[in-house]
């Protein structure tokens, strides 16, 4: 038996995912490892049947084909192309492959304070920060309205960071990172997004104004 | 009837959960709820079960008994002290009040591991080669995953520090936080905290030359 792929889906490498819906179905604990096994390329449903029953998780097929229905209505998988096989001289058969909409994709959490406080002009969460700071500073207190509009902008410059940090990235790159854990990935953008934010603003200057 | 609670156990008040064990625990929802109700101040099994009721969620005493029993062998819960009650001159009884180990648990998972003064971080090597782009090509990756292990320590350590020494106000500002929110609000300090401290930019061009 011959077989041959063919793919004409364009993967990206990057996606934001900025809506909560889309977040939750990437956490959905029977989604997220066909997300993980989509990583290494594009998969039949019979792939992913095997690949269930190796980890010691049996799942029929039908069940795999729910997943990802849902996965593809939350436009993170799509059907990439064609498995092409020969059985006989006579008989050809293809399975649909299907393959992750993006190689990394990324949550900025920070976005989603943004668009629930911005309007009101006012977080608590940041409120609770300045005043947490207090021993950091010297036991003064910082001033709400310049910490409120220093952090919004943070705030603002981080889910960018984020975005270019993950821009352009190299193979190796790539797979170091999708190699990482759910949680794992929380951290290493949470992490990388304060560590980037720290090389273009010089914090400790910014909040002294505020003093 | 009268009754009076005698606590005996003191609560910390901020405790890292890092093993994963402990981790799984707070997926689980019944043991999540029993650590919420908790949150409220020590309560006996009979509280316990009200609060599931109100929950429209009825456990049996011995349900309840079972997950308090497994929170406690993870020193999430300790037995915190007794409700002696009078019911009649003749008639006296006493309860076991139960309370959380800590005043709030902070989740996390464990993000290096140091073998023969080398660290192993799955984490920290991604990290290292998205900065690797910015900075160009000569990077000490060991140098870089020290450097990380030590902030994130001393992060962790600014956490516990501040969450201490939070004064009145703060803690009325955190305790109108949600749940998560706390921990964003505890994030943000302590992110802050040390980028006071340490100069990134500076420190990041000594590792990549």
């Amino acid at each position: 038996m011959d077989s041959q792929d063919v793919v004409t889906y364009n993967q990206e490498i990057l996606k934001v995912i900025d809506d909560d819906k889309t977040a939750k179905v990437i956490q959905d604990e029977n989604l997220f490892p066909v997300l993980k096994y989509l990583q290494e390329g594009p998969k039949t449903i019979n792939d992913l049947v095997d690949i269930f029953k190796k980890s010691g998780d049996e799942k029929s097929d039908k069940t795999i084909y729910r997943y990802l229905h849902t996965l593809i209505k939350a436009k993170l998988v799509a059907k990439a192309g064609k498995r092409i096989i020969s059985i006989t001289e006579d008989e050809l058969k293809s399975e649909t492959l299907y393959i992750r909409t993006a190689k990394v994709f990324i949550f900025p959490e920070a976005l989603k304070h943004l668009k629930e406080n911005y309007e009101k002009g006012f977080c608590p969460v940041f409120d609770a920060a300045r005043l947490l700071l207090k021993p950091v500073v010297d036991g003064k207190t910082l001033d709400s309205d310049c910490f409120q509009k220093f952090l919004f902008n943070i705030d603002r410059q981080r889910d960018d960071i984020i975005v270019d940090l993950f821009k352009d990235l190299d193979d190796k790159t790539i797979r170091e990172i999708n190699a990482l854990k759910w949680r794992e990935l929380e951290y290493c953008l949470n992490y990388s997004s304060w560590a980037a934010l720290a090389t273009i603003i010089d914090l400790k200057e910014e909040i002294t104004k505020c003093k | 009837m009268s009754s009076q609670d005698v606590i005996t156990y003191k609560p910390e008040k901020l405790v890292f959960i890092k093993d994963e064990k402990n981790n799984k625990l707070f997926e689980d929802e019944n043991l999540y709820h029993v650590l919420k109700f908790l949150r409220k101040g020590p309560m006996t099994i009979q509280d316990l079960s009200d609060a599931f009721k109100e929950n429209n969620d009825e456990k049996s005493d011995k349900t309840i008994y079972r997950y308090l029993h497994k929170l406690i062998q993870a020193k999430l819960v300790a037995k915190a002290g007794k409700r002696i009650t009078t019911v009649n001159e003749n008639d006296l009884t006493s309860e076991t009040l139960y309370i959380r180990t800590a005043t709030a648990f902070i989740l996390k998972i464990p993000l290096a591991k140091k073998e023969k003064q080398e660290f192993h971080s799955p984490i920290f090597d991604a990290i290292y080669l998205l900065f690797k782009k910015k900075y160009g090509k000569n990077g000490n990756q060991k140098e870089f995953k020290k450097f990380f292990d030590k902030i994130d320590n001393e992060r962790d350590q600014y956490i516990i520090d501040l969450y201490e020494k939070a004064d009145k106000e703060t803690m009325k500002a955190l305790e109108s936080l949600e749940g998560k929110n706390i921990l964003f609000a505890l994030e943000y300090a302590s992110w802050l905290a040390i980028l006071i401290k340490y100069d990134l930019k500076e420190e990041f061009e000594k590792i990549y030359k």
